[in-house]
């Protein structure tokens, strides 16, 4: 099933360019995320296996699933929200080319959270790269090839410094490459003793490769001109989806390769302990550069830096609770952040301005829209009731379980710093001064109601997994055990 | 299970939002609807708090950690039937108030809104659900802050919603400490916090709980986060300054007692430095309130002032851990809760009225609106604790329990700020009455206008001040309520 996932997504991608017809391109694009996210839950549903393709290990586990549901379920809606917004950022010739670039993005990045075989891992995420970069630069404009060459660039050394890693380990445990057999040879093997300095330079090495890649502070400077340039849907799918499969792979490799029990007992603990802190400053420099910012894609570009910030801390405190709620946050920031980028696409598109301190007012233009943007801001600060509070709430009792107390500081400095960017733009579209002197009458600028149903569904979604979150969680314990059980 | 308790919560949240998509725009009907709709709960609340049971009702679970849970007991009674009353005399006020500030039907969409979040914060059985109203409670009422829509108002409204979430968060990040060490998650008589679980951390742990009690402090204007108060407070609508000042200050006391309480448990607090730093916060606050009331020259601002000092009175109580000084705490919740509707909306009627903003501006007002004015005289003589009036009775209980507990210095002290206070209070609140009543020979009596507000204004605050004053003098069955809860929970 993973691998008709895959399949499909890279046929249809094919397909898309193929036509060369910007309205067919976008009911395959539509069509295939749609059966991408059936097949997803057909996948959730049949629960794990092992399969392989090309002779490459694939080894579908519940946390796979998890990915692959949300990169079908997010994905289709994001691919939905585009069909109306595509044209305001990218010209009609282009967008053949979009669809199938997005498409081969959503295969290639399922692809590297399926593949259990380092090589087939590797080759993911350098393609992914590629497509990552494209749906930036396709909108092709100055600022864009910039924006996607830095990405691009920063995106190679990443995955050079994880390639590096991975030989590592290969030699390491004397010719593995798949995660399990890695896992098996430094857990059983006694490779973590033996040959401890290996072990530590390759996940040093990924670490600092991943770091990249999933833009953890500093490494994230390409991220912000990438997100906030690229047109809306292309910077949802960045923020919510892409950062995310590397994170996952990140996440195979230290708890299935190393396990909890080597974690809490070797030097393994120091490199994560560096990782939390790490994640720590990037909450707080994150959310302080957002605070910053003029451009409303920008501040939500930053806000992504910090939030990837809480993911790392969680993957940092090397407890299964900070596990857990680092993975319940890749829903949590995936679910509220691919609607806020949606949000700022519809805002652009309808009033043809980025800039926050010309956004009095909006509330009484646009008051669904900015109701939306609202529900995000309050999820992002983490207000009960929205997802964001439940991803709060996670990393605060993975803490106390760690016994890293201090870090409740920065847990609460960086609520507060969230709710002092998204607030101000709140009130100022509802209470300012300028809505009070707005003479246009209500929602006189916003845009047609079925192009916004799928912003809806991911606000549900915000709200949905804000107040009963209690299934997810218990899938994921599931898939933690599992993980934390295949090298062992 | 008793399920009818989120009745009195989802009602108004619901009401409250229904009132834009269901387009009451005929002043009349939008009037009954909301009319009704704070009448019913306030019946369902009496009811309930008459009829239900202590057992706790879970209704939602967030995930394995977090259940949204609700149970009555005395203070839920006391904070829940108080804030619907305090609504009612509020929203028939507002009817008339309003027409000044147009923008009815979002200004009744949040106002309605908000005493379900309260309700849900009184009923809340555990810290989960408080956090949940608590922040609901701060996300509707920002808007009431910012009503007129002014940059003044918008920097005041940003100023509260900024240190609401400090102490919000502040307390959350308290709980999720405390929280390992509780036996219960839910709020238990007299706490549940686990010594043995503790072993040598104390000096952390008592440091956490000052900081958790500082940070819902912020809500009851408690010092440090207490600057947000004198400027959110004036520049909302009179009504929802009066709601503002008197209600949702204590739904921060609340959080305390809820804290200190019904989590901690005062048994660990008693005798310790984070008594004695509580304590001295309180009476800083109190004092320095009163004297920046003294100080200040808009009448509105003056009142806000004056919240953050008797809010400080009531907190007082609270912390000197003794029994009678919890009963007086209750009983001045009460009271500052009623007085300072009375001033604020009386503040509000003179503004209706006269366009006037600086006490300065007042003389003769006592001719001109002499209703008003007398509500505004007997609530001063109330807050500042002449008998037989609710302050007297309230702050008698403060001092008797202050002298009576064993806090060292503020046994004396405590007494003694209060009663500087008072004295304060008296120069702050009387020298309006004084002036406006004898304005003095230059005062143009033949010119003078009666500009009395209408029944709408004046009822309300009528029904308010015989309150202020019959509380005082029939309290024993309040008195033996409140005593009956401080039994339960020292």
């Amino acid at each position: 099933m993973g691998i008709a996932i895959i399949l499909l997504l890279l046929v249809g991608a094919v397909a898309a360019v193929a036509c060369k017809n910007d309205k067919t391109a976008r009911l395959i694009g539509f069509g295939t995320t749609f059966i991408n996210a059936i097949l997803a839950i057909v996948m959730t549903m049949s629960g794990p296996h092992e399969t392989s393709l090309f002779g490459l290990s694939i080894n579908i586990g519940y946390i796979e699933c998890f990915m692959a549901l949300l990169f079908g379920i997010v994905g289709f809606l994001i691919v939905w929200a585009s069909m109306s917004m595509i044209s305001h950022d990218v010209e009609e010739s282009k967008i053949p080319l979009f669809y199938g670039l997005v498409l081969a993005l959503l295969g290639t990045l399922n692809a590297v959270v399926f593949f259990d075989n380092l090589l087939g891992v590797f080759v993911s995420i350098e393609l992914s790269s590629f497509a990552a970069a494209g749906i930036v630069i396709v909108k092709n404009q100055t600022e864009n090839v910039h924006a996607g060459l830095k990405y691009l660039s920063l995106s190679i050394l990443g995955s050079s410094l994880v390639l590096m890693g991975m030989v590592l380990l290969y030699v390491a445990t004397g010719g593995h490459l798949s995660i399990a057999e890695i896992g098996n040879a430094i857990q059983n093997g006694g490779v973590m003793a033996e040959k401890q300095a290996y072990v530590l330079w390759a996940y040093g090495l990924i670490s600092g490769g991943v770091a990249f890649k999933a833009a953890l502070f500093p490494c994230h400077i390409w991220l912000p001109d990438a997100h906030g340039t690229a047109p809306s849907p292309s910077s949802a799918i960045l923020s919510s989806l892409v950062l995310k499969a590397y994170i996952v792979f990140y996440i195979k490799m230290v708890f299935g390769g190393v396990g909890f029990d080597l974690i809490a007992s070797t030097p393994m603990r120091a490199l994560l302990n560096v990782v939390m802190v790490v994640g720590v400053i990037a909450m707080i420099a994150g959310s302080c550069l957002a605070i910053m910012q003029t451009d409303i894609k920008r501040m939500i570009a930053y806000s992504s830096v910090a939030q990837m910030g809480y993911i790392f801390m969680g993957i940092g405190l090397g407890t299964e609770l900070g596990l857990f709620a680092a993975l319940f946050h890749i829903l949590a920031h995936a679910v509220t952040k691919s609607g806020l980028f949606l949000v700022a696409g519809s805002i652009i598109e309808q009033t043809h301005n980025r800039d926050l301190s010309k956004m009095g007012g909006l509330g009484i233009l646009m008051p669904v829209t900015m109701a939306l943007f609202t529900i995000g801001g309050l999820s992002m600060i983490g207000i009960p009731l929205f997802v964001g509070f439940n991803g709060k709430w996670n990393f605060a009792s993975a803490i106390v379980g760690s016994g890293n107390y201090w870090l409740l500081i920065p847990l609460s400095i960086s609520a507060l710093l969230n709710a002092l960017y998204y607030l101000p733009v709140v009130i100022r579209a509802f209470f300012g001064q300028e809505a009070k002197e707005c003479t246009e009458p209500l929602g006189s600028k916003e845009r047609p109601i079925k192009d916004i149903i799928p912003l809806i569904l991911l606000a549900c979604l915000v709200i949905a997994f804000g107040v009963a979150a209690g299934p997810v969680s218990d899938f994921l314990h599931k898939g933690i055990e599992l993980l934390a059980a295949i090298g062992g | 299970m008793n399920i009818a308790l989120i009745i009195p919560i989802l009602l108004p949240i619901v009401a409250g939002v229904l009132i834009q998509p269901l387009k009451l725009h005929d002043r009349k009907t939008r009037e009954t609807y909301v009319a009704t709709v704070v009448l019913i709960n306030f019946a369902i609340v009496v009811f309930l708090a008459l009829t239900a049971g202590s057992e706790p009702t879970t209704i939602l679970r967030l995930n394995r950690l977090i259940d949204i849970t609700f149970k009555i007991d005395g203070m839920s009674k006391l904070f829940t039937v108080l804030a619907s009353f305090l609504w009612i005399t509020a929203t028939f006020y507002s009817f008339e108030y309003i027409k000044h500030e147009g923008m009815d039907e979002r200004f009744y969409t949040f106002f309605v809104v908000t005493i379900g979040a309260l309700i849900g914060i009184g009923y809340a059985a555990n810290l989960q659900t408080l956090y949940l109203f608590y922040e609901m409670m701060t996300l509707v009422t920002f808007p009431l802050v910012m009503h007129s829509q002014t940059e003044q108002s918008v920097a005041a409204g940003k100023k509260y919603l900024t240190y609401s979430f400090l102490g919000a968060n502040i307390a959350l990040a308290g709980f999720f400490f405390l929280y390992q060490y509780c036996d219960s998650t839910h709020f238990v008589e007299g706490g549940s916090l686990n010594l043995e679980k503790i072993g040598t951390n104390i000096t952390l742990v008592q440091t956490v709980v000052l900081l958790t009690v500082m940070g819902f402090g912020c809500k009851a204007g408690m010092f440090p986060l207490h600057a947000w108060l004198p400027s959110g407070h004036p520049v909302a609508p009179a009504p929802a300054s009066a709601v503002l000042s008197g209600v949702i200050t204590k739904a921060g006391v609340l959080a305390i007692v809820r804290v200190m309480y019904y989590m901690v448990g005062v048994d660990f607090l008693r005798g310790t430095w984070v008594q004695y730093v509580l304590l001295a916060l309180t009476l800083y606050t109190v004092f320095m309130g009163s004297m920046l009331a003294f100080k200040e020259k808009l009448f509105k601002k003056r009142l806000a002032y004056s919240s953050v000092s008797q809010v400080s009175y009531v907190l007082f109580g609270l912390m000197t851990m003794h029994p009678l000084g919890f009963v007086g705490a209750c009983l001045h919740m009460i009271a500052h809760a009623i007085v300072k509707n009375i001033l604020f909306l009386s503040a509000g009627s003179v503004i209706y009225k006269t366009h006037k903003t600086y006490v300065t501006q007042l003389k003769g007002i006592g001719k001109e609106m002499p209703i008003t004015m007398w509500c505004f005289t007997i609530a001063s003589i109330a807050l500042v604790g002449i008998p037989p009036t609710s302050g007297f009775e309230s702050k008698w209980f403060l001092a008797i329990g202050a002298l009576q507990s064993d806090i060292g210095i503020f046994k004396y002290l405590g007494p003694a700020t209060l009663l500087v206070s008072a004295f304060l209070t008296a120069g702050y609140l009387l020298s309006i009455m004084s002036k406006a009543f004898f304005p003095g020979e230059d005062y143009p009596y033949d010119t003078m206008v009666k500009t009395e507000a209408n029944a709408y204004m004046t009822i309300p605050m009528i029904i308010l001040t015989v309150l202020a004053v019959g509380f005082g003098m029939f309290a024993t069955p309040l008195v033996d309520f409140f005593s009956q809860i401080a039994g339960l929970i020292m």
